[in-house]
């Protein structure tokens, strides 16, 4: 599904951000990515999302060479990729429902799709009654369910959630983890998940990798911080 | 390409919104467009019904050089047939004083009949020139032929005229173009807004996925649209001020020579010059707001 060979990726002024790294990732895993502050976990999400290009190596997601992809063709493959962020970067002026149809109607879905997968997707994220609510009237962890909503709208093959529970307490990343969890096992899709949440990490035991200073540290398939 | 025609009604709902929103930008946008293509309708007007005018005044306008009374009847012959062979040359016709001076009185009156006895006019060839020749230039070479005393033409004060014409006509078309350019950085500051607004919304349709023309398009429609009604508001004005000259004047200022254009097909080919410059002017100024957003970048 996701292979990384041998990738490594520099920034001017000689900062590297990841160097040599070796991945594999399996269809339907969910994998944590975690590591210091500048450890190459915004540079390998970046990666996949084909925002950068890396210098060496080869990155191969679902078939598809990232690496030397035309630029053309990166809103293509950009439809296989949700993300979710750690800021919900969700629009103000936009209801829940109007929010999540917005993604579909950037790739050119029709009306009747675009309802149609609009309301299973508020089922799934369990956010039907608040369809015609605006942002700034839900809760954080409810914004954070709405952009999950929106980043697997599109069906992806892939999800990428950069510090999904970084704003959030305790009890409500617990909801999203479960959120995250149901969608891994109901639609297969993969997950990596970027964080620093320790507490997380140890409940939700998942195959974890740790980055330092660009390199891969540990790969460890049971998980856990406290394991490493 | 299908998705592309699928997607209109939306870009152009979305293009709709973003001019509402900034309604104070886009409607100074459009002004500024509609004084530029006023004044350069207006300009055109004037330029295209001068130069019909000046043609038909230079097509009939001819020298007359006046020749020395001492000269031979061979002499005269020589220079008649010295100057019809110059290139710019479209005909010469001699005629002597005794033809001048009864010219004058069939066309002023008898009161020339005292000269009868004392001609004090000059034998004159009559020539007329290549109508894309410079008469003043013309006149000036002529007047180095031996034997010749003076060369004249009608048309001076005409031709004075038409020179603060051109003058006009330059100064109106440069300061149009001033305005156009001015109306082009107007509606790139407009869009500019529009897209800082956006930059939210541009940034999640490029993580969804979103083709290029999807998230540049509806700037591009709004650039045009406030290019179109910065021609519409023109045409009309010019269209109607014109057709109502043209009947009060009866197709003709001051008299025939001065004819104007027909308002049909001429208002048509002016109106479709209006649009066009103002659908490309705003298309410029609206790529030169959203080049950033053309480029294919990840």
């Amino acid at each position: 599904m996701i292979d990384l060979k041998q990738v490594s990726k520099s920034y001017p002024k000689g900062i590297h951000a990841l160097t040599g790294l070796d991945l594999h990732i399996d269809d339907g895993e969910f994998v944590y990515v975690i590591g210091a502050t500048g450890s190459g976990k915004s540079t390998l999400v970046k990666i996949l999302n084909a925002e950068e290009i890396p210098d060496s190596g080869s990155v191969i997601v679902d078939g598809v060479d990232v690496g030397h992809l035309k630029h053309r063709k990166v809103p293509k493959y950009r439809r296989n990729i949700g993300c979710i962020f750690q800021d919900y970067r969700l629009l103000p002026s936009l209801t829940v429902y109007e929010n999540i149809a917005f993604a579909m109607e950037a790739v050119g879905a029709s009306k009747k799709e675009i309802k149609k997968r609009v309301a299973e997707v508020l089922e799934l994220v369990d956010l039907k009654e608040k369809a015609y609510s605006y942002p700034d009237e839900l809760s954080g962890g409810q914004q954070q369910r709405v952009t999950i909503a929106r980043a697997i709208v599109n069906q992806p093959k892939v999800l990428i959630a950069d510090e999904p529970t970084g704003n959030l307490d305790p009890e409500k990343s617990r909801e999203i983890m479960s959120l995250l969890e149901k969608i891994n096992e109901t639609l297969k899709t993969t997950i990596i998940m970027v964080t620093h949440d320790s507490a997380i990490v140890d409940e939700y035991k998942k195959r974890t990798i740790m980055l330092d200073a660009g390199f891969m540290v540990h790969d460890f398939a049971k998980g856990g911080y406290k394991s490493l | 390409m299908i998705l592309f025609f699928k997607s209109l009604p939306r870009l152009f709902k979305t293009a709709n919104k973003d001019m509402k929103r900034h309604f104070s930008m886009t409607f100074s946008s459009i002004l500024s467009i509609s004084v530029a293509l006023l004044l350069s309708l207006i300009m055109a007007v004037i330029a295209l019904n001068v130069r019909d005018i000046s043609l038909s005044i230079e097509s009939q306008m001819k020298l007359q050089v006046s020749l020395a009374p001492s000269l031979s009847q061979e002499q005269t012959t020589e220079i008649v047939k010295q100057i019809s062979t110059m290139p710019q040359v479209v005909s010469a016709e001699y005629s002597s004083k005794e033809e001048e001076l009864d010219k004058l009185i069939e066309e002023n009156g008898e009161m020339f009949l005292q000269y009868k006895d004392a001609n004090p006019l000059y034998d004159v060839i009559t020539v007329e020139v290549n109508p894309k020749d410079k008469l003043e230039d013309m006149s000036q070479k002529l007047g180095q032929v031996d034997g010749v005393v003076e060369v004249s033409y009608g048309g001076a004060a005409i031709q004075k005229l038409i020179s603060v014409f051109d003058s006009m006509r330059r100064i109106g078309f440069a300061l149009a173009g001033g305005l156009m350019v001015l109306s082009i950085f107007l509606i790139r500051n407009t869009i500019r807004m529009t897209i800082l607004v956006r930059q939210d919304e541009i940034s999640i349709m490029r993580t969804v996925g979103a083709y290029n023309f999807y998230i540049y398009m509806p700037f591009l429609f709004t650039g045009m649209a406030m290019g179109f009604w910065g021609a519409f508001i023109p045409s009309v004005l010019v269209d109607a001020a014109y057709v109502m000259i043209y009947k009060a004047f009866q197709g003709a200022l001051v008299s025939e020579m001065f004819a104007l254009q027909a308002p049909f097909p001429f208002l048509l080919w002016l109106n479709a010059a209006a649009f066009a410059a103002g659908l490309l002017s705003g298309a410029i100024g609206s790529l030169l707001a959203a080049g950033r957003l053309i480029r294919r970048t990840r």
